[in-house]
């Protein structure tokens, strides 16, 4: 029970500093406030910590564990005074409304979305670390670390040969990210002992905080707490999903989350164009590449939409094909040999194979990886026919965003050599998990709109964030 | 709010209504049979362990896992029977903590006579009473003179077979049989991290099939009445939301089922061990134990290279040998240039069938690398530990 205290300390103190980080972000009255305030926090918290141990080794004091603890105590409380200067109250927002019906609906899906998280942490509390990519170049850089308290230099298998091992290391993926190592080390750290249940207990906070902050996000949308905690719990339940957090180690998780709350901020910004949600969708967007390799190619595909907003609507196809030109000439211009986001460019050459489509098809829309999302994105085609002026009016830089990643991804598993991972099902489900978020949360939105549609007319548009504040000025 | 529930409801009744006739009408032979057979059961005529007579007590067997670890228990007939004639087999197995391995064993007769016994890994630890779609056991055909399940699991371990029988075709049975699809319970293996399929060899249809299929016919079901109302009836798409809600939720409570059983069978087999003792009785004990060994004998500044066809066994060894400095490459062997590979590097050989020790001549032969003079320090049936001189 005492390492069970140790780690819940270990897991809080970077949440805490996060959540009183993105306290600073949220402004005031914002629904779903305390939901997008404790998601995002917890996520932030989680990063601020391994990249406090990225700088701290840098400057060439290893992985000094209390060094490391008292940077982050410091945070804590230079955050804490800011907060309390600045009087941000965590959690405030407008009220919602209720029936006995969505009250019902709620307290059902929370108490099944509990459950779930309470079997998986038991989970991860009780088993060893067991996926395949955790022992193959995840956590093989964690135990590394721990164990020379630095974080020692890893290279590929033919250099460390011709270096006889001297100063370095070696496993199959040298050059992945160190984020996800740095969170296992940091709770060892805490242990002081390798602990290989124990250590993956950040897999269970990320999934909390992406349904907080999933949640918040949903209500940001004007979505009242039933719709958005169903919303929640579709994303939430999803089985491939539950196994990336019961079966930790993997960074799959982590990146739909950071991917997810990018995306969807930018959802956000593209409505009202409020400065805070494009500070709080840039921090995300670069967390996205210290995660994974396909992380920068998320963050990337998520460029050309930010700029077509910039655009006057009339020059947003002419730029989309200027862009796809400056792709193939790029393509043709650019050595084959250069590497790009852990790939080479001779890699990506398009070559269609069928098969990745069939082990593509069979992921979504055959095995019980998403339960129904696939169906459920099917019937967007049709939706988003109905939808069409709305969706021009207000959500066309999210679905060029949301579209570009997805269309990177049928590429990669279509057209490259990569579609072995779709056929092999080996790839396709881990990388749909990164896009599940903004897909999941584009259907919430379809839905909001046909309800809003289909409303009489004196009880459309729910309050906006501006229009309740200007309520409010006038009540005053 | 009300009518809108109940048009929900009724969508999805009718829905369920037209997608069970749909499944039965596919296979009408697993329901329907012009002449009835009777139940062949586990009683002291049928009864076999390890083909000796066995008399069950109160219609059940207690069984005990043998030293051997691993027995056979089952039904042996007086006369062989069609296997057309039974479409279901039924299993009721109880056993205390971690599933042993079962598989079914039929013995079946070729028109020539021979006999055959395929297996089938029941891969459905959900045993407590477990209905068989025997159509869905590839060669299962022809004639069958007894039916075994065969058990691998701890020597001592206790089980109690309740019922091993087979039946003829029946609505109710088929819809237990789809019953025991639906909620069928596998422990995550090395794939899981990739794909859940939702289904084993014996099942019938995916269950994510079954769903969309429910969820098309309710809204096809709820546009037949908004049309049928000429207008009269408006759509409401909270109808879509909830009738796809309810689908949903239906297809996640098999899924929350079968965490559950997984959290019981993880805490079964961890529950108050350390860190150190999961691993040592965990899936890789063997090559955790062999790693303890060769701990022993590889100072900590040691470069230890890892041999092994078997990729699994290879990259598992490795890594629970860090934070020593490992080297393997998969699909490789060792470097291919000789002068990377030092005096007081040590060579662990795990499955390497090219690799040859001459224990006379203290030489290690390493396919596309040469021979090394070593002394051999660890040699057991899941590897040996060399050390380079």
């Amino acid at each position: 029970m005492d390492s069970l205290g140790t780690v819940i300390l270990a897991l809080l103190l970077p949440v805490f500093c996060g959540v009183l980080f993105f306290n600073l972000v949220v402004p005031g009255q914002v629904a779903g406030r305390g939901a997008l305030v404790w998601g995002h926090g917890a996520l932030l918290g989680l990063f601020a910590v391994t990249l406090m141990m990225r700088v701290v080794d840098a400057a060439g004091y290893g992985l000094d564990d209390y060094m490391i603890k008292g940077y982050v105590v410091r945070a804590l409380v230079v955050l804490g005074v800011l907060n309390l200067l600045l009087r941000r109250r965590l959690g405030r927002a407008p009220p919602a409304s209720w029936t006995t019906a969505s009250r019902v609906l709620f307290g059902v899906l929370l108490a099944m979305l509990l459950a779930r998280a309470v079997a998986m942490g038991i989970e991860i509390y009780s088993r060893p670390l067991f996926p395949w990519d955790a022992t193959m170049h995840w956590a093989t850089k964690a135990r590394v670390w721990f164990a020379e308290g630095a974080m020692a230099p890893f290279v590929g298998q033919v250099e460390w040969a011709y270096r006889y091992g001297e100063g370095v290391f070696t496993d199959r993926h040298p050059h992945y990210p160190p984020t996800i190592p740095l969170l296992q080390v940091w709770m060892s750290l805490a242990l002081g002992a390798w602990n290989e249940s124990l250590m993956n207990l950040p897999w269970l906070v990320c999934y909390v905080a992406l349904g907080l902050l999933f949640y918040g996000h949903l209500r940001l949308a004007d979505m009242t707490p039933a719709t958005a905690m169903t919303f929640t719990y579709l994303l939430l339940s999803m089985p491939l999903l539950n196994i990336h957090v019961a079966l930790a180690g993997y960074a799959d998780l982590f990146l739909g989350a950071t991917y997810g709350a990018a995306l969807l901020f930018f959802f956000h910004w593209c409505q009202d164009r409020a400065p805070w949600k494009l500070v709080a969708m840039a921090i995300f967007l670069v967390l996205c590449p210290m995660l994974k390799n396909e992380g920068t190619v998320w963050a990337a595909s998520l460029a050309p939409a930010l700029i077509a907003m910039f655009l006057p609507r009339a020059e947003v196809l002419k730029f989309f094909v200027l862009l796809a030109l400056l792709g193939i000439l790029g393509a043709l211009v650019i050595p084959g040999d250069m590497r790009i986001a852990g790939t080479t460019l001779a890699e990506l050459m398009p070559s269609f194979d069928p098969e990745g489509m069939t082990g593509l098809v069979k992921s979504v829309w055959l095995h019980d990886n998403w339960h129904l999302q696939g169906y459920l994105l099917l019937a967007t085609a049709p939706v988003a026919f109905l939808l069409r002026e709305r969706i021009l009016q207000a959500h066309l830089g999210f679905l060029l965003a949301l579209g570009s990643s997805a269309a990177a991804f049928l590429y990669l598993f279509l057209f490259t050599g990569y579609a072995g991972g779709a056929k092999d099902l080996s790839g396709v489900g881990r990388l749909c998990l990164h896009l599940a978020p903004g897909l999941m949360f584009m259907v919430a939105v379809f839905y909001r709109d046909l309800i809003e549609s289909q409303a009489p007319e004196e009880t459309q548009a729910p309050l906006t964030e501006t229009s309740e504040i200007e309520a409010l000025t006038q009540e005053v | 709010m009300g009518g809108t529930l109940k048009t929900t409801g009724l969508s999805l009744l009718a829905g369920a209504i037209l997608l069970l006739v749909g499944v039965l009408l596919m296979d009408i032979g697993s329901w329907l049979s012009p002449g009835g057979v009777e139940p062949i059961v586990l009683d002291e005529r049928t009864a076999r362990i390890d083909n000796k007579t066995a008399t069950p007590t109160d219609g059940s067997l207690r069984l005990v896992i043998p030293d051997i670890r691993v027995f056979a228990v089952g039904l042996k007939f007086e006369q062989p029977i069609n296997t057309q004639d039974y479409r279901y087999l039924h299993i009721a197995l109880d056993e205390d903590g971690i599933q042993s391995d079962v598989a079914i064993a039929p013995r079946l007769v070729g028109e020539d006579g021979s006999t055959h016994t395929p297996m089938y890994t029941l891969e459905n630890r959900h045993r407590g009473s477990l209905w068989i779609n025997t159509s869905e056991l590839p060669g299962w055909n022809g004639e069958l003179n007894a039916l075994y399940l065969r058990v691998i699991g701890e020597a001592g371990k206790e089980l109690t077979l309740h019922d091993l029988s087979l039946h003829g075709p029946s609505l109710g049975r088929r819809l237990a049989s789809l019953y025991d699809d639906w909620t069928v319970y596998e422990p995550w293996d090395r794939a899981a991290m990739n794909t859940h399929t939702g289904v084993t060899r014996t099942s019938s249809f995916y269950p994510m099939i079954l769903a969309a299929g429910w969820l098309f016919l309710s809204l096809g079901c709820y546009m037949a009445y908004v049309l049928a109302g000429r207008g009269q009836r408006r759509f409401d798409w909270r109808v879509t939301g909830l009738v796809f809600l309810a689908c949903w939720l239906v297809m996640d409570a098999a899924w929350q089922q079968r965490l559950f059983y997984q959290v019981k069978d993880t805490r079964a087999q961890f529950s108050g061990l350390t860190s150190e003792e999961k691993l040592r009785i965990g899936p890789d004990a063997k090559i955790v134990a062999f790693v303890e060994t060769l701990r022993e004998h590889i100072p900590e500044d040691a470069r230890v290279f890892v041999l092994s066809d078997d990729d699994y066994e290879g990259l598992r060894t490795a890594y629970y040998l860090y934070p020593l400095n490992v080297y393997f490459r998969m699909k490789y062997g060792l470097p291919s240039e000789r002068r990377l590979i030092r005096s007081g590097d040590y060579i662990a050989v795990m499955t390497s069938p090219d690799t040859r020790y001459n224990k006379k001549k203290e030489l290690l032969n390493v396919p596309a690398s040469g021979r090394w003079d070593v002394d051999q320090l660890v040699d057991e049936r899941v590897g040996q530990l060399f050390r380079v001189r």
